[in-house]
């Protein structure tokens, strides 16, 4: 997700008010049917799974904000120490948070401590209110605040100009209490998470959380899986931390439970493997067949794109394109979702950036 | 200065009557251009442009809301007899509508400019041009892009720190005496909008952007511009001039906390030419 599908949209807003006065019969149905059913997010299909020991994964939908995904958009996790329970992103909404934290309480009994955001975007974060009442340290790159601060009244405007009022109530945007500058070791009790910030590369606040126990690697939107990477930071920066990233996914050789920011996870195993195959068969791609390693895999295949973006951008600039032309000329990837909506944008990040490389 | 000036009184007194209209505004809004074109040119007659004669490129979606790229084309050359004096360009929706005044010379050769916008909400585009004999000709664009004016500036607020009004200049092709030649201006400079609202300060982040840029061949006017926070991040221009000769590209922008910034290039006839300079000191 990014900014621009969540940014300040005064349009939007007072359309959607303005629309409001004639669909209130509607929407006063819709509203009133959600109240009634506030808790009913177990029997909704908010599914979490196991992908480690103690440590859970919720995968949100690929896909844009919108009132039948209620905001449910980015994979979340828990991680349950001896002493206390960790949440790592906390979805797209108040209602997704409030559905994550009755999926932590059918599992534990224990407190929450953290609640870590792994970078500003909405669809990571806009749960956080669902936590206020755990008391929990909101933990966050130090750079996060600042980012949050300037954006955060576009976030919540669009957010509810999308998912409407009701689903939209109760979501406010929480700033972190315990920044994170490089990294940090968290104790759950019996286990650590080290939270570790990165420099810019998907935004200019990228955190990610490895557990001590099982290795799992929660990458945030450092890695992409299916959704096609957005770059709302740096794309040199984000090509040059991936190496470094990826070797986090390997423990002595062997690979770790990878859980990123969109897509499935390294723990749909079986399943996955066969998919990748249909992703690999571009020439330059992983060569999944002879790793038989999905995590290595997601990395290449994400490099890949970004190196291509990156390519392009600078064959365009060498042969004195203009942004408007390289843009237009550039074609749709393939192996992606969403990539209609994504890859122009991510053409005209790249040129705004690498138009200044001597 | 006294100008300026006017531009500020413009400018609110638009953000008012934006307010105003904001419970009726929709793309497309005649009564923001009626206010803005009474602004700018009281009543004066304004001709619907063919596109042989004045050309506005815009994407119709934009892929990026606070990068959207923008060219006019015109269709006649510069010459003393006829040339564009002023081109305005105009986002009706944008919380300060002027993006930008071009001034061009017969000097310029060819009064095509490009540059990349910030679109707010879903707007009409417009491009008005004046020619020296007082006449007014305008085309204009429809945008879909929504919050690139308050979509805070840089992805990158640290590296934009380091680098603020570091220039490029580049000229494309051989100089050719007598003949247009392109020239591309880069700024880096975050142009904040001051529209993204600080919690913390319950106050609006300061506006900090370039305001004015004059270019000058061998010490002759080629361009001037005035320009405004719906100019993108990293001002980016690109514009003709006609060399008579060997010369120097010399560019000074200003921008709203009065930091001056300079670069300029030695040109010689017939050879291809590009410069990056950093910025002279600012005052």
């Amino acid at each position: 997700m990014n900014s621009k599908t969540l940014g300040l949209d005064p349009a939007n807003k007072l359309t959607i008010d303005g629309l409001s006065a004639t669909c209130l019969s509607l929407a006063c149905l819709l509203v009133c049917f959600f109240f009634v059913l506030p808790a009913a997010h177990a029997e909704s299909g908010f599914e979490v799974h196991e992908i480690a020991a103690g440590v859970w994964v919720h995968t949100g939908e690929i896909g844009d904000f919108a009132p039948e995904n209620k905001g449910d958009l980015a994979n979340l996790g828990f991680v349950i120490g001896a002493r206390c329970v960790a949440v790592i992103d906390t979805g797209g909404s108040r209602w997704v948070g409030e559905a994550l934290l009755g999926a932590i309480r059918s599992k534990t009994k224990l407190p929450i401590c953290y609640v870590i955001a792994t970078h500003m975007h909405p669809d990571h974060l806009l749960g956080h209110a669902a936590f206020l009442d755990e008391h929990p340290q909101f933990v966050a790159a130090a750079s996060q605040a600042r980012a949050l601060i300037i954006r955060r009244e576009g976030y919540l405007s669009r957010q509810k100009a999308i998912l409407g009022e009701n689903l939209a109530q109760g979501t406010e945007v929480v700033l972190p209490n315990h920044p994170i500058i490089g990294t940090e070791q968290l104790d759950l009790g019996g286990r650590m998470l080290t939270v570790k910030t990165w420099r810019t590369a998907h935004t200019d606040n990228d955190l990610t959380v490895q557990d001590s126990q099982t290795h799992t690697l929660f990458t945030g939107d450092l890695l992409f899986v299916d959704h096609l990477p957005v770059i709302d930071g740096s794309i040199k920066g984000w090509l040059a931390i991936l190496p470094e990233l990826g070797a986090l996914a390997h423990e002595e050789e062997k690979s770790v439970p990878v859980v990123p920011g969109h897509g499935p996870d390294t723990g749909r195993s079986d399943k996955e493997l066969q998919r990748l195959e249909v992703i690999t068969t571009k020439p330059t791609g992983p060569e999944i067949g002879q790793t038989k390693d999905i995590s290595s895999a997601y990395f290449a295949a994400e490099t890949d794109y970004l190196s291509s973006v990156a390519k392009e951008v600078r064959g365009a600039l060498k042969a004195q394109q203009t942004l408007q032309q390289t843009v237009s000329s550039s074609t749709l990837p393939a192996h992606w979702k969403l990539v209609e909506w994504y890859h122009r944008r991510n053409i005209t990040a790249a040129f705004a950036e690498l138009e200044w490389e001597d | 200065m006294s100008q300026q000036f006017n531009r500020l009184v413009v400018r609110a007194t638009l953000a008012l009557s934006g307010l105003i209209l904001a419970a009726s505004a929709h793309a497309g809004d005649p009564e923001m251009w009626s206010r803005i074109r009474a602004s700018l040119f009281q009543d004066r007659p304004i001709v619907e442009a063919s596109g042989d004669f004045l050309r506005l490129d815009a994407p119709t979606r934009a892929e990026d809301a606070a990068v959207v790229p923008i060219s006019i084309h015109t269709g006649i050359p510069q010459s003393a007899g006829q040339y564009v004096q002023n081109t305005w360009l105009i986002i009706d929706q944008n919380p300060s509508p002027i993006a930008a005044k071009f001034v061009f010379t017969p000097s310029s050769g060819q009064a095509d400019i490009e540059t990349r916008v910030r679109v707010n909400e879903y707007t009409l585009i417009r491009a008005v041009a004046e020619l020296n004999d007082g006449s007014l000709h305008m085309v204009s664009k429809f945008v879909k892009a929504s919050g690139g004016c308050s979509a805070p500036a840089g992805k990158d607020p640290a590296e934009a720190l380091a680098s603020l009004g570091k220039m490029k200049v580049r000229v494309e092709g051989d100089v050719i005496p007598g003949k247009p030649s392109l020239a591309q201006l880069m700024i880096s400079h975050p142009n904040d909008s001051g529209l993204a609202f600080d919690q913390m300060s319950r106050n609006y982040t300061p506006a900090h952007y370039v305001r004015e840029i004059s270019v000058t061949y061998a010490g002759k006017k080629v361009m001037t511009a005035e320009v405004d926070i719906s100019i993108s991040e990293n001002p980016n221009f690109r514009f003709y001039f006609v060399p008579e000769g060997a010369g120097v590209l010399a560019v000074e922008a200003i921008d709203s906390s009065d930091l001056k910034f300079n670069t300029a290039v030695k040109l010689d006839t017939g050879k291809n030419v590009a410069a990056s300079v950093k910025p002279a000191a600012g005052s």
